[in-house]
């Protein structure tokens, strides 16, 4: 950093001029954004000072300082554990198919949400469908527990239409879809407002002059709403993309049993069993380490392909 | 709002944590000589109450508040300890249910109270107690025992086979126990609905086949699936598994160490359980069902025999009597193979589990102040006060022995009030407190047919492997232990079929049990030769 001051000596007065300057004209919007930056300096920048410790065997009374280091030990230790394999696998299946299926779904509802004409309608589904997001997810498990059970609300419906009953949740093959529908149930309404949001941004002449060309509607969803709703999209993928590994733990951490362990057992699942029970503090930050790595890149390989496919981009 | 507040106390919470541990690191360039004690001072006296001036004492316990109290200190017990040993208490514990990772935050902290109450002899405790010590969390106590603990020291002169309980291997002591000195009582076991036998004609079942008809003809004649078995927390017991003379833990006979998962038994075992699944006799849900479940379950007559405790005949009586007043319970022994035989497991507690107890940890600067106020509870005085609370309120002393009054046995809430008055868990434990507790006489039926087992002479002590053991079975156990897990509930449900069971008992060997057994064995043997 300093060496690439001391070589631009001739513009540093000049990029401090204009700081200056600009501090002066703005100073009560540089006050506001402080708090902000203060705040992920603080939240997000100091604690990753704490991830030296993935190169440790860490002991808390030891500190950082005083704690043995130990290089990659950690790392190579977890893609040599047998679990390694089994928890990357079903991170990216389920999140491969959160991306296919809750994705896309919650643009598709949206969509249809758009169409309806009658508002009190329109208002009375959107609310239904936000009611879930702010139940607690613990009581939604203990929901999901209860409906799936042997004699629970899914086979119940089931039995009557002929189907064998099942334990649901002790089914490895049901766990994904369990996961991913229950999903979609609690996150539909919420995470559609958005693109809600995106279509008051459409400009209604296209609408006008689509219409004049005799488009239908479902000619005027293709060509004019979602052309127009197509940055948003593409952004959310993008984020979405970013946190490909990132796959909510909590969920399957209330979900899972022995049964199902080898479907559902996924890495920040894997974190919180090494760190927080087991007390591998190192490890535990190593494999999360790994996890926060690859979704980083991911991240950047996303943003990069969009720039270039669809030219919106997060930067 | 709430959750986004949640989410930013959580990350200055964090924060906190880190720059804790900066400090603790610069702190500890210089580490303090740990577990010696300079000159025997008694600078407090040897009479209780102390004379303690304002010292004041932190302790952190597991045992969570009352749930009709706002704090520790509100509660008669804390109040009442306080003013007896003199010792003023600054009390803080996790939320209930979630402390051991309350525990691991606490000591990732760097910031330790004087005295954690936590279960010490545990596998939780990784490394072991030893580790603790040389890590600098916790002190030695063998010095501070004789020097500021005379109770308790001559509580285990007396005891010489509690005191070889509750050292490490390396000979020192490490905690103030929570501990037995009478043999204690089973209080776990199997429970039937006894009016269920009795409107289906069925003598009360003993061995295997018996269970096995009484099963198929509750779920008959009443259309449930009838047997709950809540297994997850119950892998000590052995119920049903011990007819095949196995158990899913690690247990001793003629001086063996075993593990019960790995043997050609398990197999019996095994297929008996995948039977009963199939045909509808054990609940379908079992891999899911959790304690909640359990009751909502008995109570609406879904279930005609579980697993259960001397506290759940008490809680689950009340409640069903309102939904069906004929029903009633039964403790029924472990199931047997053969008509005759005792049961070779059950469920008992070593004198001292390593549950429980109270260390006092490197940052305490007035260890004379933290010995003395937990030598207290070795005390006559604080023995009556933990086990039977506060006399003319929960206790009588009729001749010269404590009696609960009928004013708390009659309340219908007998536990929640002698927990004001009496914590059970600090000393010694009174087993003659949790028979006379018992308030119904099918609970006192239920505790003497569970006694009736060999389960004493299999039970391990506390094993405390070295550092390097531990280590070495941490790593080992971890991904044996889950193995063992899934594979159980895999050949129970039918997902495995269970002529697999080769390949099952060469990966456990291939995962490294035997070399778990080998460790564990050299590190009884050293147990036996102390």
């Amino acid at each position: 950093m300093e060496k690439s001051i001391t070589l631009n000596k001739p513009l540093k007065p000049k990029l401090s001029k204009i700081l200056k300057d600009d501090f002066r004209r703005n100073k009560v919007k540089y006050a506001m954004i402080s708090v902000i930056v203060l705040y992920y300096i603080l939240f997000y920048y100091v604690p990753m000072y704490g991830t030296i410790i993935a190169f440790q065997d860490f002991v808390p009374r030891k500190g950082i300082m005083g704690s043995n280091w130990v290089g990659f030990k950690h790392f190579i230790n977890f893609f040599n554990d047998l679990s390694f394999w089994k928890v990357l696998k079903n991170t990216l299946t389920l999140s491969f198919l959160d991306l296919c299926i809750c994705f896309p779904s919650a643009i598709l509802f949206a969509l249809f949400l758009n169409e309806i004409r009658c508002r009190t309608f329109k208002k009375t589904v959107q609310t239904i469908t936000y009611l879930p997001h702010f139940i607690s997810l613990v009581v939604i498990c203990g929901m999901i527990k209860e409906f799936c059970g042997y004699n629970g609300l899914f086979n119940y419906i089931g039995s009557f239409f002929g189907a064998e009953r099942v334990s649901m949740l002790q089914q490895p093959n049901m766990f994904k879809w369990i996961f991913i529908f229950s999903k979609i149930w609690q996150e539909l309404g919420w995470s559609s407002i958005i693109y809600l949001a995106a279509f008051s941004g459409i400009n209604e002449e296209l609408y006008e002059a689509a219409e004049i060309d005799g488009a239908g509607r479902i000619r005027q969803t293709l060509v004019v709403t979602l052309p127009g709703i197509l940055p948003t999209v593409v952004i959310m993928l993008v984020l979405r993309i970013g946190q490909i590994l990132g796959i909510g733990h909590e969920k399957v951490l209330l979900l899972y049993n022995p049964a199902t362990y080898e479907k559902a057992d996924v890495i920040m699942s894997f974190v919180f069993r090494k760190g927080l029970e087991e007390f591998n503090w190192s490890y535990s930050t190593a494999v999360n380490m790994f996890n926060s790595i690859a979704n980083f890149t991911f991240l950047i390989l996303a943003n990069t392909a969009s720039k270039k496919l669809t030219e919106s981009s997060l930067w | 709002m709430s959750k986004k507040m949640r989410r930013i106390f959580a990350a200055m919470l964090c924060l906190v944590l880190i720059l804790s541990q900066v400090a603790c690191g610069k702190k500890d360039a210089s580490p303090k000589t740990v577990g010696t004690i300079g000159e025997v001072e008694n600078k407090y006296g040897t009479t209780y109450p102390l004379n303690t001036g304002d010292a004041v004492l932190s302790l952190w316990c597991i045992l969570g508040v009352h749930t009709d109290y706002v704090s520790y200190e509100d509660m008669p017990f804390y109040q009442a300890i306080q003013k007896e040993t003199g010792v003023d208490l600054d009390i803080s514990g996790p939320a209930s249910g979630a402390y051991d990772e309350a525990f691991n935050l606490l000591v990732a902290s760097g910031d330790l109270p004087d005295l954690i109450m936590y279960d010490w002899g545990n596998e939780k405790i990784v490394g072991g107690p030893e580790k603790y010590i040389s890590d600098g969390y916790i002190v030695p106590l063998n010095d501070i025992f004789s020097a500021y603990a005379p109770n308790l020291t001559k509580i285990l002169k007396e005891n010489p086979d509690v005191d070889r309980q509750i050292k490490t291997d390396g000979g020192n002591y490490y905690v103030f126990p929570y501990m037995n000195l009478k043999d204690s009582h089973a209080w776990q076991g199997p429970v039937i609905r006894e009016d269920w036998l009795n409107e289906l004609n069925i003598p009360v079942p003993e061995t295997i086949d018996d269970w096995y008809n009484m099963l198929t003809k509750f779920k008959d004649a009443k259309n449930v699936t009838p047997l709950l078995y809540l297994d997850w927390n119950f892998s000590q017991t052995g119920f049903i598994s011990g007819a095949y003379g196995e158990l899913r833990n690690f247990y001793v006979e003629d001086g063996k160490i075993k593990h019960g998962a790995y043997s050609e038994g398990w197999k019996d075992f095994l297929t008996t359980i995948n039977k009963w699944y199939k045909e509808g006799l054990l609940d379908q849900d079992i891999a899911t069902l959790d304690s909640s479940m359990k009751q909502s379950r008995v109570i609406s007559g879904k279930t005609g025999a579980f697993l259960g405790s001397g506290g759940d005949i008490e809680s689950f009586k009340p409640m069903i009597e309102k939904v069906d007043p004929k029903a009633k319970f039964v403790g029924v022994s472990y199931p047997v193979l053969n008509k005759g035989d005792k049961p070779k497991f059950g469920q008992a507690d070593n004198k001292y589990t390593g549950l429980m107890s109270t260390a006092i940890t490197a940052d305490c600067d007035d260890v004379e102040l933290a010995a003395k106020f937990m030598d207290w509870f070795f005390t006559d005085a604080g023995r009556l006060r933990s086990q039977w609370g506060t006399e003319g309120v929960t206790y009588n002393l009729k001749d010269g022995k404590p009696v609960l009054t009928d004013e708390v046995l009659n309340s219908g809430k007998v536990n929640s009030i002698l927990r004001e008055h009496a914590i059970e868990y600090y000393g010694i434990s009174d087993p003659d407190q949790y028979l006379q507790r018992m308030i119904y006489p099918e609970q006192i039926n239920a505790l003497k047919v569970w006694n009736e087992t060999d389960m004493k002479e299999h039970l391990l002590p506390v094993l405390l492997p070295n550092e390097e053991e531990a280590a070495e079975i941490n790593s080992l156990m971890n991904n044996i232990k889950s193995y063992i897990d899934e594979m159980y509930i895999k050949y129970m449900l039918g997902a495995e079929s269970l002529e697999s069971y080769d390949t099952y008992m060469s990966h456990l060997k291939e995962l490294g049990i035997e070399r778990v057994l080998e460790i564990y064995q050299g590190v009884y043997d050293r147990y036996q030769a102390r």
